[in-house]
């Protein structure tokens, strides 16, 4: 069943491999994307290989992700989600493939062009190529969203798997000092943060991750505090396994299903969240193409070129708009209990 | 009951003991000089030493904070920036973020309460489809840009609203004109969510034993929907806006920026920006302090609308 | 129990509603003062920041003295002309041959807005209270030279100098050197006084509403003619875009620091008129003198080498600014731009790529060298700076843009950390003002912390000498030797002062300095 769709993907990674493999050494930039694509078709093999075996030695019982996928597949929109993203993926990791100018290319000459067939969504102010920066911008935007998230969904997940655990006044510590924390309003505190730390990629990405870790941190703790009494937990307690083992072996993987829906959910969020403080001018800093600038530049030139606002602020809203279709599909198949 | 509300009160202390060290720390963190950016690039040295020991920024850190806890709850903490005491500063500019605050609110509950029990009742319809996708799409739209496109629209093409600024109060007919696009942008957010959450709520009481049994006993549909279900499925909504009362505030800071709107967000991040570590202090510790007491309000409403719930 | 909780819930709610009316009622009085004159005659003008103060004595920026200029008045007048000093506060005045007595004779008949009379122990106490370190005025430096200030009667004052100093005219000019009134300051203090300025200008101080606007109203009694005006609404509004939004649906009447797109557009508006004068503020990029590898002069000419200056210039400044070869403005003596202009550096590849060749080889530099370069928020400047980070990159270096608020900014300058950094500056028409504060050893403004006797002694020559030949031949000294043989900054554009206003505006000019001046003893501004 999946499996076809992933072998049509995998023909598409290879071919795109072999016809990428003459600019793939031209930089460092182009050879390192190059890399990454070539392991996920690696990836993608495996997994491919991998389903077809647990569908050949047990086609009759269905495993906990196949019935996903069955209940995920059904849902159009988280389709729908799940294809634009793949398709941005593709675009964020091959972009040094697709993109017809180099995004940092200045032309004094043609600056603030309409569309043409040179430039397909035409030029900023510096003359630039849009579509290009927008292909940029987009695996710029992937890249620290994906980064934001990981390190937000870890931090949350850690106190919520504590907290619910132990209980108590571990408990009651966690969840207060979390209270504390988000009930200083974020964005505020975003840009305190960045004043005080200065600007620089790893700074956003450390913001924005540690600025909502109380929605995960809750959710997560509800969770535990229903797996704790489960009777393979008990039973395991009863044996005398260390807490760091039970906590590892037996209740994270059973919190994965939430995770993964809130951590989808969130990379909108934090997309957002960078949009905004570029906005402000405390995000992304030029020279790097990135789609909030892109878009607060861009309203300066809205009577000139609408392209310039227009391609950046769509690009954001189908970020976002596919991620939150993809968490509220996961959201339905995965957990129920999370329809709130 | 008002033992709970006392309780809920006392908690407030150590939170805003908390917020105060931690901003503390992060005022002194930043690179940057108040009294530079007050007197500006051509100062002397001298004259930045002077201003540093008015506003007592060449003290020891701690004295520094005591002072600063002491002026504040003292109601003596003075802006650098405005040479005011920090609560009237902030104080004068609150009616501006409340009434945008509040009319976004209405708005998205006047739009989006009736969007979302009409999507529930005929689910998969052609105005659920649109009504959702346009939910989806309004979660996923960052605030600035809508605020953009409608100033471009409704301001510079058409003229029919001013562009920006503050008229005077919204009750107010002149005022009122200048309520219109940053609340409208302000309420897109919530507006999106809440539709959402009625939605589902409504589909997820309906399936409920009592809604059947009182459309076995013939209550009319009409009756079912507003008075059975949209009572009971009014808690997780209530909880929402309640939630995102912190978020108009976090995208006040946002639309105010855009419409050059005097409220509180835009206020504490000039503050922030003009290093006025008085103000920043105040707005922050102010900022928190209402999340929280409303917070502790939304709480209380869960009572009022489920009597299920108690706190004793 | 329900009820118990309604009744908490009301008295909340309650309380909420008072905090909200305990503003409004303050508010509700003014919008009654506002409805009752209908025909008011009310200019509002868009500003791009709000100004930090209105107390002349402590105003540090451009936004202040623009509107102190309109409710004070300093003792001679630069608002007509900005190169020649006419009666104001002061109906005359003798300089003695050395330059340094400066007797003034004050106007008789000057009322602050208070009602109290304008006389020689206010302009003392004024200039005093610049020179007095406690209230560490910005503008202290200007008054450095003053040795003494005697109030010879209540209409005359005499100041005299420790050494001759000609910019002095220029700085009693300024609107940071506004008359205040001694009692009302003595009163309630210097900050008190702020927030609630009182002078002698054409307009008094209504209200300040801060983020939102500042309101004037007009002083019947101002001594050069009443006002037309009857209000004057200064908003800041610190989008430059939101500005042209603003002017375009008729939410202001003149706006200010606008991008060259939108001066385009509205210039095609019919009910709009645009009007530029060429302004006396720079941009230009710096570099350190301390910092490895920036204080390598072949660095520095590598880098004007790989930028084509003249292509940013015109791309990024468009019709708002021309290109800039020397920190002098063309308008101001001494004209040396032929010179600078020939031997400015044009854009050349291999020259760029040989002296980084040579860098590189000398260790002075390395392959993928990272460093960042300074701009503040303002989009000109970050778009110099994205631009020149850009060029960089193809030859190796790894540059990227930090633009920062002014308060991360300012300090980072003058403790001259920064490697790169774009900045401009804004002045009155005396060379002194355009040189000494940047180029001379250990001076405020001196971000590249360079150091050259040549350029020091002239620059010393230079306020010693008045009103001679022999002063602009030191200028273009400096001139050369700093901007065209240590190339320690790049002068991009000299940028204009352009405003737009609403058609029914009448008798408004943009001043050079960016002032909004409404009533002159040429002019007083009216709406149709």
């Amino acid at each position: 069943m999946i499996s076809k769709y992933l072998i049509v993907l995998l023909g598409f990674n290879l071919l795109t491999l072999i016809f990428s493999l003459s600019k793939a050494t031209n930089n460092q930039d182009n050879l390192i994307s190059y890399l990454i694509f070539a392991l996920l078709t690696l990836a993608l093999g495996f997994l491919i290989n991998k389903v077809r075996k647990t569908n050949q030695t047990d086609s009759n019982i269905q495993t906990t992700s196949n019935l996903t996928w069955k209940k995920l597949k059904r849902n159009k929109n988280a389709v729908f989600g799940l294809i634009i993203i793949i398709i941005l993926v593709y675009i964020s990791i091959l972009a040094p493939f697709i993109m017809p100018h180099d995004p940092l290319e200045m032309n004094w000459g043609k600056t603030i062009q309409k569309p043409s067939l040179e430039h397909w969504f035409g030029t900023d102010e510096f003359g630039r190529d849009i579509f290009s920066r927008a292909i940029y911008g987009v695996r710029i935007a992937l890249g620290i969203g994906l980064l934001a998230v990981v390190l937000n969904t870890l931090l949350g997940t850690f106190l919520g798997l504590i907290a619910g655990y132990y209980g108590g006044r571990v408990d009651n510590l966690i969840m207060r000092a979390i209270e504390m924390w988000n009930s200083i309003p974020f964005i505020l505190m975003a840009i305190a943060l960045i004043a005080a730390l200065g600007t620089g990629l790893l700074n956003l990405i450390l913001v924005v991750s540690i600025t909502g870790i109380m929605q995960f941190a809750r959710v997560i703790r509800s969770s535990v505090l229903g797996l704790k009494k489960a009777d393979y937990v008990l039973a395991a307690k009863v044996m005398g396994i260390p807490d760091r083992q039970i906590i590892i072996r037996h209740i994270l993987p059973n919190c994965i299903a939430p995770i993964i829906v809130l951590a989808t959910l969130r990379i909108g969020e934090m997309i957002l969240t960078i949009a905004g403080l570029s906005f402000l001018g405390l995000g992304i800093q030029p020279p790097m193409p990135a789609l909030g600038s892109m878009l607060s530049s861009g309203q300066q030139y809205i009577s000139e070129n609408l392209m310039m606002s227009i391609v950046p602020g769509t690009m954001i809203l189908l970020i976002v708009f596919a991620f939150n279709l993809l968490g509220d599909g996961l959201r339905d198949a995965l957990d129920s209990k999370l329809s709130n | 009951m008002l033992n709970y509300i006392l309780r809920r009160l006392l908690i407030l202390i150590p939170i805003l003991i908390f917020i105060s060290l931690f901003i503390f720390v992060i005022i002194k963190l930043t690179p940057g000089d108040p009294a530079l950016v007050l007197l500006g690039e051509r100062a002397t040295e001298q004259a930045l030493n002077q201003t540093r020991i008015k506003y007592g920024l060449d003290q020891p850190l701690h004295i520094q904070y005591f002072k600063m806890m002491e002026n504040f709850f003292k109601g003596d903490l003075k802006s650098i920036n405005y040479k005011q005491n920090v609560i009237s500063v902030i104080i004068n500019r609150l009616p501006a973020t409340l009434e945008l605050g509040a009319a976004a609110l209405v708005i998205a509950i006047i739009v989006s309460i009736p969007a979302g029990i009409i999507s529930a009742i005929k689910r998969n319809s052609v105005f659920d489809y649109i009504s959702m996708s346009i939910a989806l799409l309004g979660i996923s739209i960052p605030v600035f840009y809508t605020g953009i496109i409608l100033m471009y629209i409704f301001a510079v093409k058409l003229n029919w609203l001013p562009a920006s600024g503050y008229g005077g109060h919204i009750w107010t007919t002149e005022g009122f004109k200048y309520f219109i696009l940053p609340a409208i942008s302000l309420s897109f957010v919530l507006m999106a969510s809440t539709t959402r959450l009625t939605r589902s709520s409504i589909l997820e009481v309906i399936q409920e034993d009592y809604i059947r049994t009182a459309r076995a006993k013939g209550v009319k549909e009409k009756s079912v929907i507003l008075i059975h279900a949209f009572k009971n499925a009014l808690v997780p909504i209530v909880t929402n806006i309640g939630n995102q009362v912190a978020g108009i505030f976090a995208g006040a800071v946002l639309t105010e920026t855009v419409f050059a709107w005097p409220g509180v967000g835009r206020l504490a991040v000039n503050a922030i920006f003009r290093r006025d570590e008085p103000l920043v202090f105040g707005c922050v510790i102010f900022l928190s302090a209402v999340y929280v007491i409303v917070n502790l309000i939304v709480d209380l409403v869960y009572t009022l609308i489920n009597p299920q719930i108690t706190y004793d | 129990m329900r009820k118990k909780l309604t009744l908490v819930l009301v008295t909340l709610l309650a309380l909420f509603l008072l905090v909200g009316c305990s503003t409004q009622q303050e508010a509700a009085v003014q919008k009654e003062g506002q409805t009752s004159q209908n025909n008011t005659e009310t200019l509002k003008i868009g500003i791009a920041k709000e100004p930090a103060n209105l107390n002349p004595v402590l105003i540090s920026g451009l936004y202040g003295e623009s509107l102190a200029g309109n409710i004070f008045d300093t003792l001679v007048s630069f608002k007509e002309n900005s190169a020649k000093a006419s009666p104001a506060l002061a109906e005359s005045w003798e300089i003695n041959k050395a330059g340094t007595e400066y007797t003034f004779y004050l106007r008789k008949g000057v009322n602050f807005h208070n009602g109290d009379k304008l006389t020689a122990d206010d302009v003392k106490f004024t200039l005093e209270a610049i020179m007095n370190p406690e209230n560490a005025s910005p503008s202290k430096e200007f008054f450095e030279p003053v040795k003494m200030i005697e109030v010879i009667d209540d209409y005359t004052v005499k100041i005299t100098l420790k050494n001759p100093y000609s910019p002095f005219m220029m700085a009693l000019g300024n609107p940071t050197a506004g008359i205040i009134p001694k009692k009302v300051v003595e009163k309630i203090g210097m900050d008190e006084f702020d927030r609630n300025p009182i002078g002698t200008g054409p307009f008094k101080f209504a209200e300040w509403i801060p983020d939102d606007h500042i309101k004037l109203v007009k002083n019947k009694d101002y001594f050069l003619a009443e006002p037309n005006l009857d209000e004057v609404i200064y908003r800041p509004i610190p989008k430059a875009e939101v500005m042209a939004a603003e002017i375009q649906a008729g939410g202001i009447d003149i706006a200010s620091d606008l991008l060259p797109q939108d001066i385009k557009k509205l210039s095609q508006d019919d009910s709009l008129v645009v009007k530029t004068v060429s302004g006396l503020s720079l941009k230009y990029v710096g570099f350190s003198a301390q910092i490895k590898p920036f204080s390598d002069v072949r660095f520095r000419k590598a880098v004007y080498y790989a930028v084509p200056i003249d292509d940013v210039v015109q791309g990024i400044f468009g019709d708002t600014g021309d290109r800039a070869y020397s920190w002098i403005p063309p308008s101001v003596f001494p004209d040396d731009n032929e010179y600078m202009k020939a031997h400015a550096l044009k854009q050349n590849e291999d020259k760029a790529k040989e002296l980084f060749a040579q860098l590189k080889a000398e260790g002075i530099l390395k392959d993928g060298f990272e460093f960042s370069i300074y701009s503040p928020q303002d989009p000109y400047r970050k778009k110099v700076a994205t631009a020149i980070a850009t060029e960089l990159k193809s030859y190796g270096l790894n540059a990227k843009v930090e633009a920062l608020e002014w308060g991360t900014l300012l300090p980072l300058l003058k403790k001259g950390k920064a490697g790169i950094y774009i900045m401009g500056w804004g002045s009155v028409p005396d060379p002194d003002r355009w040189t000494y504060k940047i180029f001379h050893t250990g001076s405020a403004m001196n971000f590249s912390k360079y150091s050259n006797k040549v350029v020091d002694q002239a620059l010393e020559q230079g306020r010693r000498l008045v009103g001679s030949d022999k002063r602009g031949t030191e200028y273009k000294k400096a001139m050369r030797k700093a901007l065209v043989k240590d190339y320690i900054h790049i002068p991009l554009a000299f940028t204009n002062v352009t405003t737009v206003m609403n058609k029914n505006v009448e008798g408004f000019e943009p001043s050079p300095q960016g002032y909004f001046h409404l009533v002159t003893d040429k002019r007083n501004v009216t709406i149709k």
